[in-house]
């Protein structure tokens, strides 16, 4: 390993650590991450640490502060004021969005023990949002009472989309049927870009935006992908690539033979759910679009994560 | 938390300043500072020696906390303090815009005589407060007081009302001089000036002093901070203070190295002299002079800020430092042997002949011993002397030394050299330099500027964190403690960031360490322990004087104090040690030893940027004299290609 290279990656890793990444990362966590590849791909994993994207507590509570006003509130007085000639009576505005809100129920994207669902307690915390305005998504399909206007999902990232559209559509078809007058929303803090759009074309919801949207260049290993970008140090993307790929493959097929699955079906997610290729992670969650390599967690493999993901085999 | 997290005395509380106070040892700051001393006094120091945090020790918010709000408990001191930092008066927007220098000075003077004033009746007024007794005497006071202004026909009955006029005639003058723009009247007919300069200063605390009994004996201590931001013409009316000075009111005046910028006064521009009118006090001086309190200092700090931030540790705090450990290092060595390779390699390339013989000759099972006779070999190449004879010679030598045996020509060599050998072979086996690390050095890179090492100090409990390493149960490794070296100097170059159209000091500063790097790992240096030069009548060349005046001025370089004689002329040089940070970046020595003597025409080559091409001349020819083969200058290109 180059030791200019290694120091200057350490020497990075710790000012993240201290400023922006919580503390989240010691010296001894990075090591005990790099026991888990060969000698000589341990310069290469650690330059990929450093384009690691940390959402900290309070990047995250500013976006939940954005979903809501931006996204939501300020949406609904834009066309309440639209429909009353601009309207400036702020008593008005108050009463029309306060009845707005009552008629609107906050569903998180995900069961009661993932993230999204904690996620959504700090959303309601951060906003001072009325607790009987949230609901589980288990709970939607024997949901039929009131006069309910906005279903409003949250998630903390849109990836691929998929789970997003498959995972809702049962609730989605249940909230058309009962409440055909209704706005169906769906709300992220960060979105991949191809994601977002496969969800547009679905026209599943109504409403769509992501406080945050990435575009291919987050993609890790795509050809325009920013983290190769003026890389002084020579890293070679394809190298780093097929390190990931290979690891990332047999932390994956571990993951679907748990599920009961074919490990086959392991290979589209080597490099991260649906091949997201993404590098990033949230003050309360890994997501699994980002390399498995950084978050792997289960025991079925030896594996040592720098930013676990909360266990999600069931 | 980490306890070393502030490292200005400004960003402490007036509670955070009492807890953390630490004294220095055996003399005690209340000695040197001497608070009711009559002849003023001028605290010198470099940026971070501590100024601040010893002139706020000695003003009245302090006397207050360590009183416990007791009035006799501070009257017991002699003193009321009063502190100011000048950078707080903004002294550059007196200057300019179409006034007269005199009318600047004018409302200069009597702006800083208003502002001294009510931060000294804040004291009293404070003092009235919990001695409520001395209420009555207000009265009094405030009618003496306005008697000091001209044209006052003001009806204040007490201290605060006081106070509150003094704020409006400031304000006044505020209103004038951010107006001035704008007005269609000058400052002089915008301005009015009720007092004569200097009366408020002097004549104020005098009235206090007489008029209440409990004040009579007590000096009224006027500290002035950050004396460097005033200007000259500021300057100029406070050193007339300084020499004008009535009791009951003393001074005393904190500045950085070379903050006084005149000595001059109103009075007819005579000077004020040190000795006779002021005291100096350089802070620099007294921590370098002092090295064994100086220690003693910072690691009482140390242990008390530590304690303070809940961490149990023992008083011996040297031992939480971990030091060079040579023979695992030479282990390391040993098993690399790289110094051969490159012994090998050089004799090769100048095709010196019986190269094996020789190389076995040298081999020792004492890695030092065996780079020592590396050492004697090139020195005998210098010489021309028969090489296998010199290395059969040293095999002996090597086996004497082995064996227990004193070795004459090695401890002459050792004494002086041993340091610069050691480094060298950890250098040149890619090892990063450890004998920096261990308290002791640490407080050696400090240079006697205790923020220096207060900043290496939470640079190691930053990289401790990140280490997971927990200061009370574990030593901190050399690793981390040369990490939280490179931390800091980073941190100290940014002052260097300053460039002119001829001058780039940090290029100046990174020329002179390399250039006496080269020199410190050349074959055979031409002195011990490098980190110190010489340079002589520097002050017939005024652009290396400016550099060197900025170099010392933010202490990246020291001046030692006497200087030496040169042999020939008899004149006395100027002599300038490394900054300890720089030293430990650069690999140079951090004790003084040997000097590397440099004339003007070489200095200037090393500090002005746009003479690279002359430097790389002259560096080339300079090292060619003391790495191997040692030629005449006309080989440059020969050794270069």
């Amino acid at each position: 390993m180059a030791e200019e290279n290694i120091d200057k990656y350490y020497y990075k890793l710790k000012i993240f650590s201290e400023t922006v990444w919580e503390h989240k990362i010691s010296k001894n966590k990075i090591d005990i991450w790099l026991s888990n590849f060969k000698e000589e791909e341990r310069e290469n994993l650690l330059f990929l640490l450093t384009q690691f994207i940390y959402f900290s507590k309070l990047q995250i509570d500013n976006m939940l502060i954005s979903i809501y006003r931006d996204f939501y509130k300020y949406v609904i007085v834009e066309n309440y004021r639209l429909s009353n000639n601009n309207t400036t009576d702020i008593v008005s505005i108050k009463n029309h969005f306060k009845e707005s809100e009552r008629k609107s129920r906050f569903i998180p994207i995900g069961n009661p023990s993932e993230s999204s669902s904690s996620l959504l307690g700090e959303f309601r915390k951060i906003n001072n949002i009325r607790k009987d305005l949230f609901i589980e998504r288990s709970e939607l399909l024997n949901f039929t009472l009131g006069d309910i206007e906005h279903f409003i999902f949250i998630d903390d990232i849109c990836g691929s989309g998929h789970q997003a559209y498959h995972e809702n559509q049962a609730y989605i078809s249940h909230i058309r049927t009962k409440f055909p007058n209704s706005k169906i929303h769906y709300y992220s803090l960060v979105g991949l870009e191809e994601g977002l759009e496969f969800l547009n074309g679905n026209n599943q919801y109504d409403f769509l935006e992501s406080v945050l949207r990435l575009d291919k260049t987050y993609k890790c290993f795509s050809s325009e992908s920013r983290i190769f970008k003026n890389n002084e140090d020579n890293i070679k993307q394809d190298d780093l690539k097929q390190i990931c790929e290979s690891y990332g493959l047999q932390l994956y097929e571990s993951i679907v033979i748990r599920q009961g699955g074919n490990p086959y079906y392991a290979a589209p997610h080597k490099l991260g759910y649906n091949d997201s290729q993404l590098l990033i992670g949230f003050h309360h969650n890994t997501p699994d679009n980002t390399l498995p390599i950084i978050w792997y967690n289960e025991d079925m493999i030896t594996w040592n994560p720098i930013f676990p993901r909360a266990n999600k085999v069931y | 938390m980490n306890p070393f997290d502030v490292t200005k005395a400004v960003d402490y509380s007036d509670q955070e300043l009492f807890y953390n106070w630490v004294d220095f040892p055996k003399h005690s700051f209340q000695n040197f500072i001497r608070p009711t001393l009559e002849m003023p006094m001028l605290i010198v120091g470099s940026k971070g020696s501590g100024k601040t945090h010893i002139m706020k020790h000695f003003s009245y918010s302090m006397q207050k906390i360590r009183s416990n709000n007791t009035f006799d408990n501070i009257l017991k001191e002699g003193y009321i303090g009063v502190y100011l930092r000048c950078s707080g008066l903004n002294g550059y927007r007196f200057l300019g815009r179409n006034e007269t220098e005199e009318t600047w000075n004018s409302v200069f003077a009597y702006y800083l005589d208003l502002w001294l004033s009510q931060l000294f009746l804040d004291v009293i007024d404070n003092i009235f407060v919990i001695n409520k007794g001395l209420q009555k005497l207000e009265g009094i006071v405030c009618e003496k007081v306005l008697n000091l202004f001209s044209t006052s026909k003001e009806k204040i009955i007490d201290i605060r009302g006081l106070i509150d006029f003094l704020k409006l005639q400031q304000k006044n003058i505020d209103h004038a001089i951010n107006n001035i723009s704008l007005s269609s009247k000058n400052l002089s007919q915008s301005v009015e000036i009720l007092s004569n300069p200097g009366d408020l200063i002097f004549e104020i605390p005098n009235i206090i002093t007489s008029t209440v009994p409990e004040l009579t004996n007590i000096k009224i201590l006027f500290l002035l901070d950050e004396y460097e931001n005033f200007s000259s013409g500021q300057q100029k009316y406070f050193n007339t203070l300084i020499r004008e000075r009535r009791n009951p009111v003393c001074f005393k005046i904190g500045a950085r190295r070379y903050g006084l910028k005149t000595t001059e006064t109103l009075s007819a521009d005579e000077h004020i002299k040190a000795g006779s009118e002021y005291e100096l006090f350089d802070l620099d001086n007294i921590f370098r002079e002092n090295y064994v309190e100086y220690r003693e200092f910072l690691r009482n700090i140390s242990i008390k800020r530590i304690a303070n931030s809940q961490i149990r540790i023992s008083t011996d705090i040297s031992k939480y430092f971990n030091q060079s450990n040579l023979d695992s290092d030479f282990e390391i060595i040993k098993g690399k042997r790289l110094h051969i390779d490159k012994f090998i390699t050089k004799l090769k390339k100048y095709k010196v002949k019986n190269v094996n013989e020789i190389v076995k000759n040298v081999g020792c099972e004492n890695v030092l011993i065996e780079r020592l006779n590396i050492y004697i070999i090139y020195r005998s190449i210098k010489k021309g002397e028969n090489l296998i004879e010199i290395s059969s010679l040293l095999k002996e030598c090597s086996q004497q030394y082995i064996s227990g045996h004193n070795v004459k020509m090695y401890d002459v060599i050792l004494d002086k050299f041993k340091q610069d050998l050691i480094d060298a072979l950890y250098r040149e086996n890619g090892l990063k330099l450890t004998s920096y690390c261990g308290f002791d050095n640490l407080v050696k890179i400090s240079n006697g500027i205790p923020r220096h090492f207060l900043m290496i100090m939470k640079h190691i409990f930053r990289w401790n964190t990140f280490y997971e390493n927990d200061f009370a149960s574990n030593t901190v490794s050399t690793e981390i403690q040369l990490l939280a070296i490179k931390d800091t100097v980073l941190w100290f170059m940014e002052d260097a960031n300053k460039t002119d159209e001829n001058t780039n000091y940090r290029y100046s500063i990174e020329s002179i360490c390399n250039f006496l790097r080269e020199l410190r790992f050349s074959d055979l240096p031409p002195e011990c322990s490098i980190s110190t030069f010489e340079i002589r009548n520097v002050d017939f060349n005024p652009g290396l004087k400016r550099i060197i005046t900025f170099l010392e001025q933010y202490s990246y370089i020291i001046k030692e104090d006497y200087g030496r004689r040169d042999k020939n002329s008899n004149v006395r040089n100027d002599m300038y040690q490394i900054n300890g940070l720089l030293a430990c970046w650069w690999e140079l020595s951090i004790s003084r030893r040997g000097i590397v003597k440099l004339s003007s025409d070489k200095l200037e080559n090393i500090f002005y940027y746009n003479r690279a091409e002359e430097l790389k001349i002259m560096m080339a020819k300079e090292l060619l004299k003391y790495n191997v083969p040692f030629r005449k200058e006309n080989t440059v290109l020969e050794l270069f290609d």
